[in-house]
Parts: C-alpha cells; sequence; structure tokens
C-alpha cells in the first residue's frame, strides 16, 4: 500500500477539515433528498450564467478543460493512460516511468502545470532546482509534497475528489478499516487545480527500484509544490542512504509494508500463539454489552508518549509562559516519556467523561531526569495548572476531569455493536475485511507483506482492539491472523504496564514501527504501541533505538453504573 | 406547489466548480452564502477569508486560550447551521457572521463560569497543539489591551457597547459597523458619542494614569 507523507498542518487547517466534514456530511444529506425527490433547480443558478463572464481568466480555463475532457476521448500511450471521470476532471495512470513529457501534457490539458521527470534507478534530481511551497487543499489541510514508493502503477486524479465516506464513517455505518481503504481507493495523489495558485507548479520525479525479483518492478516517485520559476532537473547519483525510503523500500527491493519481528524463531511460531489466543479468546465468559440507558462503557488506558523537554521553554511562548514539552522532535530537547492514565465513560448517548491522571514522567537519561526536578519538574503543557483547570488526586498527581463527545456522539454503540453481527468463523471474517466474496472455493491469505495482507492484519487488529467485540468474533479474528503468512512476530515482550506478550508488528515508515501485543494464555491486546526502532532513521538523533514513541495500553473495559 | 426544501439544492458539478472558483477570487458573496452550509469547498472558500478576523474578534474579548478556540469553532458551526436562513437583506455576509460571533461569545462573557451544558460536535480546543498555542498566546497576549476595554465596556448599555466594540475593537468604519448591527449609520454615530463620553478614561492611551483600568492578569509561571 502506498503511504502519503505529508507535511504538518496547523490548528486552522485541522478546524477547517474538521468543518468540512461537517458541510460535507450535510451536503450527502441534501443530495440524497435531491435524488430521492428532485426539484427543478431554482432560478438563482440559471441567473448565475452572466455573472461569470466577469470571473478571471482561471474560470473560464476550467470551463475550457471541462469541454475537452468531456467531448474528446481517452488518450493513452502505452507508458500512461488518462481515463475521464464522471463529473469531470481525469485520472491519469502511470504504467512506466517513460514518456515524461507527455505526462505533462496531460496533466497540463487537465489544468495543472507540472515539470516529471523520470530517472535512471539510483538517481535524483539535483536540489535546489526550485522554490518548494505548499497548496491549500478543498479537502482541507495543506499539501506540501510527498514520495511514495512500491509496485504497481501511480494514479493522478486531476479534478473534483471523490465525496469523501466521513459521513458514513461518523454515523457508524463503516469501520474506520472501511474509512481507511475508501480513502486509499482514491489516486495516490489527488490534485484540485482550483487549489493551484498561477505560480505553482507540480514537481514529480520517480525511478525504479528493485521490487519482488524484478530489477524496475518497483518505483520511487516525489511529489512537491513549487513557487515561480522551475529550473530543469539535473540528474545526479542519490546520495548514499537515500536508496531507503520512507517505506523501508531498500535497494535490495520491499514492499510497502515490512513485518518487523524475531526472524530466529521457528516458521509455525506465530501461529501457534494466535491459535492459543484464538482458543482463550473463544473460552472466555468475560463478554461485554453496549450499555443501556443510565450506564456507561467504562474504558481505562495508559498512554504513554514521547516528549521532548526544553528546559528554557527556548522560542515558545511568550515569556511568563514557556513551553516546557515539545511533541515535534527538537534537537535541543530532553526526552521522557510521559505516561498519563486515561479513563473514559460513555453513555449511550455518547457523551464521555475523560479522567486523565499524570504519571512519573521518566527520562531517558538519569542526568535530564536530575536537571528537570532541579527546574521544580514542570509538567507538560496538557497538564500545567497555569493553562487548565487541574485538580491532584489522593496521591498527589496532576489529574484533570473534563466532559467530551465520543467521535461517533449518538452513533457510537451504533457502530460498536455492529462488530457483534461479524461473521465468527475465520476465513469469513477475513474475506470480509478484505472485501472479497466469501462463496465458493477458500482463498488463500494474502502474506504480510503485501498490502492487502497489512492491511487485513490491521483491521482484525482494529476488532480486536475493541472492547466490545464479542469472544466468537475475537477467537475468529485470532484465527484469522494465524493463517497470514509471513507476520512480523516476537516472543516475550513487555508492554507499558510491565504485562509480558507476544507481538505482531510492522515498519511504517523510515525508523518506526508498530507493535501489538497479545497474551496468548488469555486472549487479550494488551497493547497497541508505535515505537522508533532506528532513532537515525527516525530523525530523532538524540534518543536511543527501541523507543517507544506512543503506546495505548488496555487495562480495563467494563460497563458500570456511576462516573466515579 | 413547490415547497422550498430546508437545505438548498446541491449545484450540478460545472457549475459549482465555477462558483468555487469565483468564491475564491471574488469572497463568498450573499448569493453563495446560503450554500456553506452544504458545499465544502464553498465553506472553505468562506472560511479562509474569514478566519483571522473571527480568531481576532475572539481574542479581543475572551483571554483563554483554550475558550477561545472552542469559540472560535462554534462561531463557525453556528454560522454552518444557520447558512440557509440567510438573506442579503440581513447584511453582508461579513456583517453576518459578526453578528453570530458577537451573540455567542456575548453569551460566554455574562456566563463566564456556567459550565457549558448541551452538544459539542466539535471542541476547538482540542485541535490546538503546542506550536498553535505558542502561537496564540502571543496574540491573545498582543489584544490584552483589548481585553480590558472590553471589561470595562460591560459597563455601558448593550446598544452604545455595540457599536463602541465595533469601532474600538475590531476598527470598523462606523458604516461598517451600523451594517453589522443592522442600524442607521446616524443612531451609530449617536450610541458611539454616547460611549465614548462614558468611558473617556478607559480609552486614554496607554502609559496615561487611567483611574477606570480594570487589571484582569492571568497568574502566570515564572
Amino acid at each position: 500500500m502506498k503511504r502519503q507523507d505529508n507535511r504538518r498542518d496547523d490548528f486552522e487547517s485541522r478546524l477547517l477539515g474538521q468543518l468540512q466534514a461537517i458541510v460535507a456530511a450535510r451536503g450527502d444529506e441534501a443530495s440524497r433528498r435531491e435524488a430521492v425527490a428532485p426539484a427543478p433547480r431554482p432560478s438563482a443558478w440559471r441567473r448565475r450564467a452572466p455573472r461569470l463572464a466577469l470571473v478571471g481568466a482561471l474560470a473560464l480555463a476550467a470551463v475550457a478543460v471541462a469541454l475537452i475532457i468531456t467531448a474528446g476521448g481517452s488518450k493513452s500511450s502505452t507508458a500512461f493512460a488518462v481515463e475521464p471521470r464522471p463529473g469531470g476532471g481525469v485520472t491519469i495512470k502511470i504504467f512506466s516511468l517513460e514518456d515524461a513529457s507527455g505526462v505533462e501534457a496531460a496533466l497540463m490539458e487537465a489544468g495543472i502545470r507540472s515539470q516529471v521527470t523520470w530517472l535512471d534507478a539510483g538517481m535524483v534530481c539535483k536540489e535546489p532546482h526550485y522554490k518548494s511551497s505548499a497548496i491549500h487543499s478543498s479537502g482541507g489541510g495543506t499539501f506540501g509534497g510527498m514520495t511514495m514508493g512500491g509496485p504497481g502503477a501511480i494514479t493522478i486524479s486531476v479534478g473534483d475528489s471523490p465525496p469523501s465516506r466521513i459521513g458514513e464513517y461518523k454515523r457508524g455505518e463503516i469501520s474506520h478499516a472501511e474509512f481507511q481503504s475508501s480513502l486509499a481507493e482514491r489516486a495516490n495523489l489527488n490534485l484540485d487545480p482550483e487549489d493551484f495558485r498561477p505560480d505553482q507548479t507540480v514537481i514529480i520525479s520517480g525511478a525504479p527500484v528493485p521490487y519482488d525479483g524484478d530489477p524496475e518492478g518497483g518505483s520511487i516517485t516525489k511529489f512537491d509544490v513549487a513557487e515561480g520559476k522551475v529550473e530543469p532537473c539535473e540528474p545526479v547519483p542519490a546520495p548514499p542512504g537515500a536508496g531507503t525510503n520512507a517505506f523501508a523500500l531498500t535497494q535490495e527491493g520491499g514492499p510497502g509494508y515490512t513485518p518487523r519481528g524475531d526472524s530466529s524463531l521457528p516458521a509455525g511460531a506465530a501461529a501457534t500463539a494466535l491459535h492459543r489466543a484464538a482458543a482463550a479468546a473463544g473460552s472466555s465468559d468475560t463478554a461485554l454489552a453496549p450499555p443501556g440507558p443510565g450506564k456507561f462503557l467504562y474504558e481505562k488506558t495508559k498512554v504513554v508518549e514521547l516528549e521532548g523537554w526544553l528546559p528554557r521553554g527556548e522560542g515558545k511562548g511568550p515569556k511568563d509562559h514557556p513551553r516546557y514539552f515539545v511533541q515535534i522532535n527538537d534537537p535541543k530537547a530532553r526526552y521522557a516519556l510521559v505516561p498519563r492514565t486515561r479513563q473514559v465513560w460513555t453513555a449511550p448517548s455518547g457523551k464521555t467523561h475523560v479522567r486523565e491522571t499524570l504519571g512519573r514522567i521518566r527520562f531517558l537519561s538519569t542526568a535530564d531526569q536530575r536537571a528537570w526536578e532541579a527546574a521544580g519538574s514542570p509538567p507538560p503543557w496538557a497538564f500545567d495548572p497555569a493553562e487548565h483547570p487541574i485538580a491532584r488526586d489522593a496521591s498527589g498527581r496532576l489529574e484533570k476531569d473534563y466532559p467530551r463527545e465520543s467521535f461517533r456522539g449518538r452513533h457510537e454503540f451504533r457502530y460498536l455493536g455492529r462488530l457483534a453481527r461479524l461473521p465468527t468463523e475465520s476465513e469469513v471474517l477475513r474475506l470480509k475485511i478484505e472485501h472479497r466474496p466469501s462463496s465458493g472455493a477458500p482463498v488463500a491469505a494474502s502474506p504480510a507483506t503485501s498490502a492487502r495482507g497489512g492491511g487485513t492484519v490491521e483491521g482484525l487488529l482494529e476488532i480486536l482492539g475493541e472492547p466490545l467485540t464479542p469472544p466468537a468474533v475475537r477467537a475468529a479474528a485470532f484465527g484469522a491472523l494465524a493463517e497470514i503468512p509471513d507476520l512480523g512476530f516476537e516472543r516475550g515482550v513487555t508492554d507499558g504496564a510491565g504485562r509480558r506478550g507476544d507481538a505482531i508488528g510492522w515498519t511504517r515508515e523510515a525508523g518506526f514501527g508498530n507493535r501489538y501485543i497479545f497474551d496468548p494464555r488469555t486472549g487479550e491486546l494488551l497493547s497497541d504501541a508505535e515505537f522508533i526502532y532506528d532513532a537515525k532513521a527516525a530523525d530523532y538523533p538524540t534518543v536511543p533505538d527501541d523507543t517507544p514513541f506512543r503506546e495505548t495500553v488496555h487495562l480495563r473495559a467494563a460497563v458500570v453504573g456511576t462516573i466515579r | 406547489m413547490e415547497i422550498e426544501p430546508a437545505l438548498p439544492n446541491p449545484p450540478s458539478s460545472l457549475s459549482r466548480r465555477l462558483s468555487v472558483v469565483a468564491a475564491r477570487e471574488h469572497g463568498v458573496g450573499p448569493e453563495q452564502l446560503p450554500l456553506i452550509g452544504i458545499d465544502a469547498d464553498i465553506f472553505g472558500a468562506f472560511y479562509r477569508e474569514h478566519i483571522d478576523r473571527v480568531e481576532g474578534f475572539v481574542m479581543r474579548r475572551v483571554g483563554d486560550r483554550e475558550r477561545a478556540a472552542d469559540l472560535t469553532a462554534e462561531i463557525f458551526i453556528a454560522a454552518i447551521d444557520s447558512a440557509h436562513r440567510y438573506r442579503p437583506a440581513l447584511g453582508s455576509p461579513r456583517a453576518w457572521l459578526l453578528g453570530i460571533a458577537r451573540n455567542l461569545v456575548a453569551g460566554e462573557w455574562r456566563s463566564r463560569d456556567r459550565h457549558r451544558a448541551g452538544e459539542e460536535r466539535l471542541r476547538g480546543s482540542a485541535l490546538l497543539d503546542s506550536d498553535d498555542a505558542a502561537r496564540w498566546d502571543a496574540r491573545i497576549d498582543a489584544a490584552s489591551r483589548s481585553r480590558e476595554l472590553y471589561a470595562a465596556m460591560s459597563r455601558l448599555p448593550d446598544g452604545e457597547r455595540a457599536v463602541l466594540e465595533l469601532v474600538a475593537l475590531d476598527e470598523l468604519s462606523l458604516a461598517e459597523a451600523a451594517e453589522a448591527l443592522g442600524i442607521r449609520a446616524v443612531a451609530a454615530r449617536v450610541r458611539l458619542h454616547r460611549a465614548r463620553r462614558k468611558l473617556r478614561d478607559v480609552l486614554k492611551a496607554p502609559g496615561e494614569p487611567d483611574a477606570h483600568h480594570p487589571t484582569a492578569r492571568k497568574e502566570g509561571r515564572s
């Protein structure tokens, strides 16, 4: 599965994204109503037509483009194909890294100015050859560029993005995994000509990489946005180490999902542990039903995050409110693991009460620990009494209580209730997650190294992470995992609460890995973590390898009658 | 007989795309405003046009960063919810949005200690990260004088206070303030004059002796 490495955005962009999701959901509702009972277009729209003549050249170009695309057929060469999309716009599918000027022309015709360069293996464009810029996309957020790698065609869609399924996700009609795969079904890159300023250009450069025994079976492609003048690309050899891109694609070739485990373990070790977990889960007598009126679903977790302490709050905040901890990597920061216990009570209405208690902050080095204590042990911003209403619990730890609404609001338990209707037979469950029909001959499980297999693993682990999943479905999920070849598996791993179990893991991007720890004796999911296994590659040079980045330890789930 | 639907009809894809371009170039006009509640792109253009203004408006009145972020989100949500009821007679889109902002912030100010009950679809404060926090704190700090004025103005009658707010805090012209409040310019001028006379001391330039200067500093960490 190809990944996107988008740049950081800010409060205003995040808020815009959330608000647009709300508006999009309302828009979907309006469309649905129109489909059911279409009304004649109000005359206001016809009145708008003469106004178009006063609008700028870009709009007229958009009209012209729309006419060309809908009037003409598809243009293709053996290297790429251009297909019109319903409702306007095109999808450009790039099958091989040839005919860069043809791709440029196709993009230009669709309203996007670009510079496309296909390079030989191991080469990159000499930088800098343009001024980096960003576009603010109508989908919310900022796009500054991305690098992607893997086998298969590169798809670029130009024009309106396909409708988001976030409304269905929020109403509990589809799961998180389904929502994520709807995003993945979109093209690798979505470009809307209207998001571009006239002086902006998309810079595309790509080179083949070996994949699966084929010396040019995959590619690494870099997308960027430039403003102003763009110089021609001058190919130069890639610097050493650049053969590994953000997706752990190495010169030897490799997929987007790289399972990570203990390769010294015998071949059937993972399956044995997972079958054991399946049996334990299936025979469990603790089953949670969604809470009825007056009751709450109670979940207790411990979240441990890597945060950096800046002793003098350098450069951040006004002088009477220094920012002690930062969550981004900063070479001046001294790193600590910041644990907080999180208790959430969720009512059937979706309203929640959250209580977070700050635990003991442990710095990665004792010298830093002492320095922080000498400075008065300042808490992170989220627990700073000067910033929030913070109390202390009976042991004196900083604690805050606040109400919230669950992500799906009143649909929360409707979504979680769907888990009870999942198949209880492993193969059937797996195929359902993979969106494949399950009638007929059994279909072999895709390996965890493939995009499909990796995505299936994530989907199954998501099911196991939900507290309301019934025992029979949990057993099926473990059973399905046991059938997936090439899982990254480790034995004897310790979670953030000191409990031991086995783990399934993989690499997601440079230096970062994911690890799900489960207990085969009880069939419980103990924790899920993102951790830094290669600090240099992850760009955290002052942190040792194998440091947790963010771990959520599952401590308790129950249905209770009160918030206490 | 056609019954007007509660939500406006979604436009065809081509005309929609062109209206988005128009919105981005010239701002969301009165004809397009009802669409901000159902069209994500037109909403996006509206948001970008007004977000800075809304944030400034809120920060000049509310010194608590998290409440300011919450209010910013609530103002846009209220705009989304009521956009379909907008009619050009209510004023320009900017004036309309300012009216929403005033109502929400005023409600906040008067009942500061009241725990905000009811449904909160979206908590703006949850979207602030530490970089945003630093940036907002700087802006909130810079607006502290405005908040002092705002606090002082609370003693004025509503009508006079409203005009003075928009002129002295938000730096609107008298004509813009009149439009935002839905009153005639003449009436606005009279109210402004009365308000200024009553708050003559508070509106002295900083540094001058100031008998009515309320202190509203937060306790900070050193």
